[in-house]
């Protein structure tokens, strides 16, 4: 595994928009006490890590994981329960409720990961919306957790613990991207079978990026839990799924910058268009701008800048 | 001489077809096997049953006293087996270095060589004579250099027993010759090779021991000449361009 | 008293059955002949139930006309799809990226104009198509709802005069054809992308008529889409990528397993269900029922 992680370069546009942004976002909180401007940028900063979190998995391995609000809503579920069970404190909660993700991505992975291009899509899609039926079946109060209190009003905790974990990503899979393991992972996306044929465990690699990319989506999805101060069903929406995978098409798929850029446009424009009659038709807006990059700019704003410069 | 790999019965069937029809034969500890045939003799679909890219539907493969029928090909590669592909499969868009660093990944020796998977990458690849296309993407190569790429790939991973899928297809004289040079230096080593060629010349140069393979059977297994001149053999090959008919009346 | 809830059970799946396999089939055939899987299906259901209530509720159309209208619109929207946005993918997985993105900008526009300060009248329509065919029927001591028995004859007729279309006429020629080897029908003189929109159309005619007649029975919502969508999906992999026949018997066991839950167990776990099965069949069985073996 050394020889894996080893080869990392630091001096590139990646490691410097990493750096910019985590500036970008840190600096906000030293200039505004805004709770409006602190919740938007707390969640360009959950995004931001979906959209690693995404990218990690399937901008690197081909493997298009449409259910990414899978390991996020059991993130939070898990988390709920350690803390209003065993009254966990809210730090060990969160990466409590990581782990659980990357356990309970363990079965989803080990069933998804052998199908390939649109079953794959097709299945992980439809996991966390199954996951939120048998929720609304299984327990009472709507499927939900309540009491999730222990952060319920502290935003500056919230803000922080979404930004450091965006770091942690930020950092991480840039060292994955830029080490042999990130090669491994693209070849699997190049041509699996040759990978094979080389003598790479592609089912294992496929769980490992699978795994790393649940734990810091599960991460997150506990510190939303703990904002919202209840774990709810819709935490397994669609729009967790697939806002990720169109911030990463945005921006450019399989880099670091590109989800980056595109959560940054794309949450932004979704959080700050409100402005009297647009503020409705901000999703609608940010639907258009996707699809208009994606049949325009089929490589993601980033793809284009590099492809050009 | 040990067997390094016994083949059993192996069939396979695709649909209507027989791909292959219960062919077994075995290959000891160095030894350099060509095998030949006509189109869809079944001659990549052995290789593809071999080396765990297809399951076969009945019969063994053993290798080095290992049942690996059916097992996974990155299983089978880290056992000492590996294979090229007739139509080499690159990772296009990813450099020529690490189109084989990859495969260094995994080598035999990676232990104990003490080199990291580019340096032994780069090995190879001057052996192969590519070393000057180190940095290009995959995709700009020519076809002979893609060719010597899988070859490469091959190499470096340092098995004991390598399946090479029409290595000389459509490569130049020069070509050729480079890569006879490698694998004839590397059977030295005490590595075994089994070869699927057309281009019957060159192989005849390499090879020990030949196995004529059509629709599916083995239908002689001998020395190069004992292969070359059989009658059904030739009946085989007759009216396909393969170059025996040709090497014959040499 | 368990004889009646039987053929209870069987009559209701049985109706349930024949709008499943209408729904489905539109979505194999444009698989077959487009070669892609069109993440839009699902939102172009939602739109033509949006469409009829909107024609019927907002402009007090008649029922027939509202379906005919809102099935030619949802067929024009489906054409401009295929050639627009499905049709600049270069490849299956990047059209269906595409299809994907446009269903979600149908989606978050119907929620727009359905409700929004820009038309702030729409708001006070809750979306519901409200039954148009009244009254039901009992066969065989069950009773069914006549609209449902409507949709069943609209269902089978609209499956009859596909099958007639793909069997008798040129265009239907033409589009088999397309769906085995899309080279050789060009080849032939037959224009491939000209056929896929054609087929996108009735594709969407076939997904909008299975709407029209579910909608009263269904919240109507703009983000059903999604459950159609996974549920042809579901119907078509089951049955086997390609396999008319396997579509049907697919169509029917998730229909009955669909109605087992709802009547005996509880209508929050049919998705659940659903899942359960594709994924048991992926596993077990990938191509499906009757589809062709992958190489």
């Amino acid at each position: 595994m050394p020889t894996l992680l080893g080869g990392v370069k630091f001096r590139s546009a990646s490691f410097y928009t990493i750096i910019a942004s985590i500036a970008l976002l840190g600096g906000i909180e030293a200039i505004t006490h805004n709770q409006f401007y602190l919740g938007v940028f707390t969640l360009i900063s959950i995004y931001g890590v979906l959209a690693l979190s995404w990218d990690v998995l399937s901008g690197l391995t081909g493997y298009l994981n449409f259910g990414l609000a899978f390991p996020f809503g059991a993130g939070g579920y898990t988390a709920a329960i350690v803390s209003t069970r065993f009254a966990t404190p809210p730090a060990v909660a969160i990466i409590v409720g990581g782990l659980g993700a990357v356990g309970f991505g363990l079965l989803t992975g080990a069933t998804s990961l052998r199908l390939r291009g649109h079953f794959f899509i097709m299945v992980t899609l439809l996991i966390p919306l199954a996951t939120a039926d048998f929720l609304n079946y299984a327990l009472t109060e709507d499927g939900s957790i309540f009491g999730v209190n222990a952060l319920v009003n502290n935003t500056y905790y919230i803000y922080n613990a979404s930004l450091v974990i965006f770091a942690v990503a930020a950092v991480t899979f840039f060292a994955v991207a830029n080490s042999r393991l990130g090669l491994v992972l693209k070849s699997i996306r190049e041509n699996e079978v040759a990978a094979e044929s080389l003598g790479i465990n592609t089912s294992k690699f496929k769980m490992v990026a699978f795994a790393l990319s649940n734990l810091f989506a599960g991460m997150i999805g506990a510190v939303y839990v703990f904002s919202n101060g209840v774990a709810s069903p819709t935490d397994f929406g669609l729009l967790f799924s697939a806002l990720p995978v169109f911030m990463c098409a945005l921006g450019g798929m399989g880099t670091i910058v590109g989800p980056i850029i595109g959560t940054i446009l794309l949450e932004g424009s979704i959080d700050l268009l409100r402005v009297n009659y647009i503020q409705d038709a901000r999703l609608l807006i940010a639907a258009l701008l996707l699809l208009l990059v994606l049949l325009f700019f089929p490589k993601g704003i980033w793809g284009y800048i590099k492809r050009g410069g | 001489m040990s067997q390094l790999l016994i083949v059993k019965d192996l069939k396979k069937r695709f649909g209507g077809i027989s791909a292959l029809n219960g062919v077994s034969f075995e290959i000891n500890t160095g030894e350099f096997v060509g095998i030949i045939g006509p189109n869809g003799a079944g001659k990549t679909t052995f290789f593809n049953t071999v080396s765990g890219s297809l399951k076969p539907d009945s019969g063994k493969v053993i290798f080095r006293g290992v049942d690996i029928t059916g097992m996974r090909p990155s299983a089978i590669v880290r056992l000492g087996l590996a294979r090229t592909f007739q139509l080499v499969k690159p990772f296009l868009n990813l450099s020529v270095l690490e189109n084989v660093a990859l495969a260094a990944l995994s080598r035999r020796r990676r232990e104990h060589d003490g080199l990291s998977p580019e340096a032994a990458a780069l090995e190879v690849l001057r052996i192969v004579g590519l070393e000057a296309r180190a940095d290009n993407l995959a995709s700009k190569l020519t076809h002979g250099e893609l060719k010597r790429l899988g070859v490469a790939q091959g190499l470096v991973l340092d098995p004991l027993l390598l399946l090479l899928d029409e290595p000389f297809g459509g490569l130049s004289a020069e070509e050729i010759s480079i890569v006879s040079e490698a694998l004839r230096e590397r059977s030295s080593l005490g590595v075994s090779f089994v070869i699927i060629e057309h281009r019957v010349r060159e192989l005849m140069k390499l090879v020990s021991r030949v196995i004529a393979l059509d629709q599916g059977s083995v239908i002689k297994v001998g020395t190069p000449d004992e292969v070359v001149n059989d009658e059904r053999v030739l009946e085989a090959f007759l009216g396909r361009s393969s170059g025996i008919a040709r090497s014959k009346g040499n | 008293m368990v004889l009646a809830t039987t053929i209870s059970f069987l009559v209701l799946g049985t109706t349930l059955g024949v709008i499943y396999v209408l729904l489905s089939e539109g979505f194999s055939l444009l698989y077959g002949v487009a070669g892609i899987l069109n993440g839009a299906y699902g939102a172009l259901y939602m739109v033509t139930d949006y469409t009829v209530f909107a024609l019927l509720a907002r402009f007090r159309l008649s029922a027939p006309l509202s379906i005919l209208l809102s099935l030619a619109f949802v067929a024009l929207i489906a054409g401009f799809i295929q050639k627009y946005i499905a049709g600049r993918g270069k490849s299956s997985l990047e059209a269906l990226f595409l299809t994907l993105a446009f269903a979600f900008v149908l989606q978050y526009l119907v929620q727009f104009v359905q409700c929004s300060s820009a038309f702030p009248a729409f708001c006070q329509y809750p979306a519901y198509v409200p039954v148009f065919i009244q009254g039901s029927t009992s066969i065989l001591g069950v009773s069914v709802f006549n609209q449902y028995l409507v949709a069943d004859a609209v269902s089978v007729g609209v499956l009859v005069a596909v099958w007639f279309t793909l069997t008798r006429t040129r265009l239907g020629r033409s589009i088999r054809a397309v769906s085995q080897d899309t080279v050789a029908a060009a080849l032939v003189g037959i224009n491939p992308t000209r056929v896929v929109i054609l087929t996108s159309m009735l594709a969407a005619v076939m997904a909008g008529t299975s709407s029209v007649f579910l909608a009263s029975y269904q919240t109507v919502d703009p983000t059903i889409g999604w459950s159609v969508l996974t549920l042809a999906f579901a119907i078509v992999v089951v049955g086997g990528l390609g396999s008319l026949i396997g579509t049907v018997l697919a169509a029917f066991m998730f229909a009955f397993i669909d109605t087992y839950v709802l009547l005996y167990i509880n209508p929050l776990l049919a998705g659940f269900v659903s899942l359960i099965l594709l994924i048991v069949v992926l596993l077990v069985r990938p191509q499906g029922m009757f589809g062709r073996e992958a190489s």
